[in-house]
């Protein structure tokens, strides 16, 4: 649909008209299993944008290929860079997106240890994506480290030691750190929240909040739970068997879910 | 389509595929190639004949779309434009739920809805649970689906009707125009209450320290005391977390209002103070929409009285003789 500028004073400005990401007709296969059937979906500046589904409904499957890590059997990705140019992900040279997945994007594990490298501390692991945006200077590298820490609320004499003594929630969270080091646009979140113990999430939760809230990032969120899609997500799609079925609103699709899917879902779980 | 020609030939012994099973694997993944290969040209071309040029490229670099729609293709009637005084109109508005799960089943909750609001005037819907008093807040919110009839609401310059907009589109308008006050606060865990008062005023751009400011001296006004102000609303009375609610919704000064019943569960002190709020947003030209169980709220802020009932007859009436002039 065409957008015209908005010209209504009244209205605070919008965040851009213009989407971030564009996903069409993705399609893919693992052998013969197929994963995810044309899937189609857009993200915009600012927004978050909610995937849930059952287990083996496609939704890791669509981030990994969105986020550039798997080129799909077919379909298209584009990407607009800060700069303005519309990129097509998976025509890239492997460099080119490389560089782009450590510093306009971001991609948070569900499991800490596949975003992190736990031979080095905490500290490198954050300064890690800032050193491949060209930053040298060793002090002001790790006083940016240090702060990130503060904001992700780890204290900042764990500075110096290695992920592996850290907690899981922590571990988490040192994730997010190295991933926003950089101040990406668009973050992609594989269940930032499974495996945690409840306390643990609500403050991670908080965390992910708060930080799209004030860095004004776009995020693609996969989860299981729609209460944590209902807290951070304004849009919500909703996949089974590799195929998108309903997609609106996150508090319309959980209210007034259309697709009989959704509303076994919806029914299926505890107050969200 | 059918294909006889293909059943008359005779089997053949497929010379092609060798007898090797490790060639006989190339053979199957050359073929298997050689499909998705066709699968990805026919898709190829039912993109090009749909559109001359790249429609992605259209879409993500922001340039006009100038192609034909499917959506857009059967446009219907134009609806009346709103009147400069009204602020949303509800045209013969359905709502019907349909229950997959069970059976399906199919649940009525509104029927031929129409109505209109008005600047600084106050509409309250009256009737017995389950009239579809709420539903009807909630299709205005764009929280349900509307399914059939029509809802416009004004947007500054533009009216958006709501069958037709997107989730973007819903957003840009309860951002700019539509507030809700639920009938319950949804607690997030470890945000305190002046957090969630302050945020519709951060969300809209103001800085956090004046929103900060703003936020408590709403819920000062609404008897929540400062000390109560920086805990998590998780630990309060339904009374405290209903103004916290109330709080949320009223700060930041709405064109349109919807309330689901804001005086409910409310001492005689906050229910004055919540009177008061809605009678001030009356004043500043806010359209108001609201459920009043309450009959001294609603005789209080009501100008206009909308009768529901399950058997889905409505009718509207002026609450105050001779005051209700349009």
């Amino acid at each position: 649909m065409p957008k015209t500028a908005r010209d209504n004073l009244t209205a605070p400005p919008q965040n851009g008209d213009r989407p971030l990401l564009l996903a069409e007709g993705l399609t893919h296969y693992y052998g013969t299993k197929r994963a995810c059937r044309d899937v189609r979906f857009e993200v915009y500046p600012g927004e978050i944008l909610g995937l849930v589904g059952e287990s083996g409904s496609g939704k890791t499957t669509v981030l990994k290929i969105v986020s550039g890590q798997m080129a799909p059997s077919s379909g298209t990705v584009l990407y607009r860079e800060a700069g303005g140019a519309v990129l097509d992900l998976h025509k890239l040279s492997e460099g080119r997106r490389r560089l782009l997945a450590r510093t306009e994007l971001g991609f948070v594990h569900q499991n800490p240890r596949d975003g992190l490298n736990m031979n080095v501390s905490a500290g490198a692991n954050v300064a890690d994506r800032l050193l491949s945006g060209g930053a040298r200077l060793y002090a002001e590298v790790r006083g940016r480290a240090r702060d990130w820490l503060e904001r992700v609320e780890i204290a900042t004499d764990r500075l110096d030691d290695r992920p592996g003594q850290y907690s899981g929630g922590m571990l988490q969270r040192l994730q997010i750190a190295r991933n926003l080091v950089t101040s990406p646009r668009l973050v992609f979140l594989d269940e930032p929240t499974g495996g945690l113990d409840v306390s643990v999430q609500a403050k991670l939760l908080d965390l992910i909040r708060n930080l799209t809230g004030t860095l004004k990032l776009a995020a693609v969120l996969v989860t299981h739970d729609l209460a944590v899609a209902r807290l951070l997500s304004q849009r919500l799609m909703v996949m089974k068997e590799g195929k998108v079925v309903e997609a609106g609103l996150t508090d319309r699709v959980l209210d007034d879910p259309q697709d009989p899917y959704t509303q076994l879902l919806v029914s299926s779980t505890l107050e969200a | 389509m059918p294909s006889p020609p293909k059943k008359s030939l005779p089997p053949r012994p497929a010379p092609h595929l060798s007898q090797a099973p490790e060639n006989r694997l190339i053979e199957a993944i050359n073929l298997e190639i050689l499909c998705r290969e066709n699968m990805r040209l026919q898709k190829f071309k039912t993109q090009a004949l749909e559109s001359p040029a790249n429609p992605l490229a259209w879409a993500i670099a922001g340039a006009p779309d100038v192609r034909p729609s499917l959506s857009e293709a059967p446009r219907p009637a134009p609806m009346p434009a709103l009147a400069p005084s009204e602020m949303a109109r509800v045209v013969n508005l359905s709502k019907t739920f349909i229950l997959h799960l069970s059976g399906p089943a199919i649940l009525k909750a509104l029927e031929g809805i129409s109505l209109s609001l008005e600047r600084g005037k106050c509409l309250a819907l009256t009737g017995p649970s389950g009239a579809g008093k709420s539903s009807l807040l909630r299709c205005l919110h764009g929280n349900y689906l509307i399914s059939s009839g029509e809802i416009l609401v004004r947007d500054g310059e533009k009216t958006v009707a709501m069958s037709q907009a997107s989730a973007r589109d819903i957003l840009a308008l309860r951002l700019g125009t539509l507030s809700y006050v639920s009938q319950f606060l949804r607690v997030i865990p470890r945000v305190s209450a002046l957090d969630v008062v302050a945020e519709p005023l951060i969300e809209r751009g103001m800085g956090a320290p004046e929103a900060k400011r703003q936020a408590s001296e709403l819920l000062s006004r609404l008897h929540v005391p400062k000390r109560l102000q920086g805990l998590p609303p998780a630990t309060f009375s339904g009374g405290e977390r209903q103004r916290v609610n109330i709080a949320m919704g009223l700060i930041w000064p709405s064109p349109i209002l919807l309330l689901d019943e804001p005086t409910a569960s409310l001492d005689a002190a906050n229910k004055k103070v919540v009177i008061d709020l809605i009678n001030e947003a009356k004043g500043r030209g806010a359209a108001i929409i609201g459920v009043f169980h309450d009959r001294e709220a609603l005789s209080a802020v009501s100008d206009d009285v909308y009768k529901m009932n399950p058997k889905k007859e409505y009718g509207l009436k002026r609450s105050r003789e001779g005051t209700g002039e349009v």
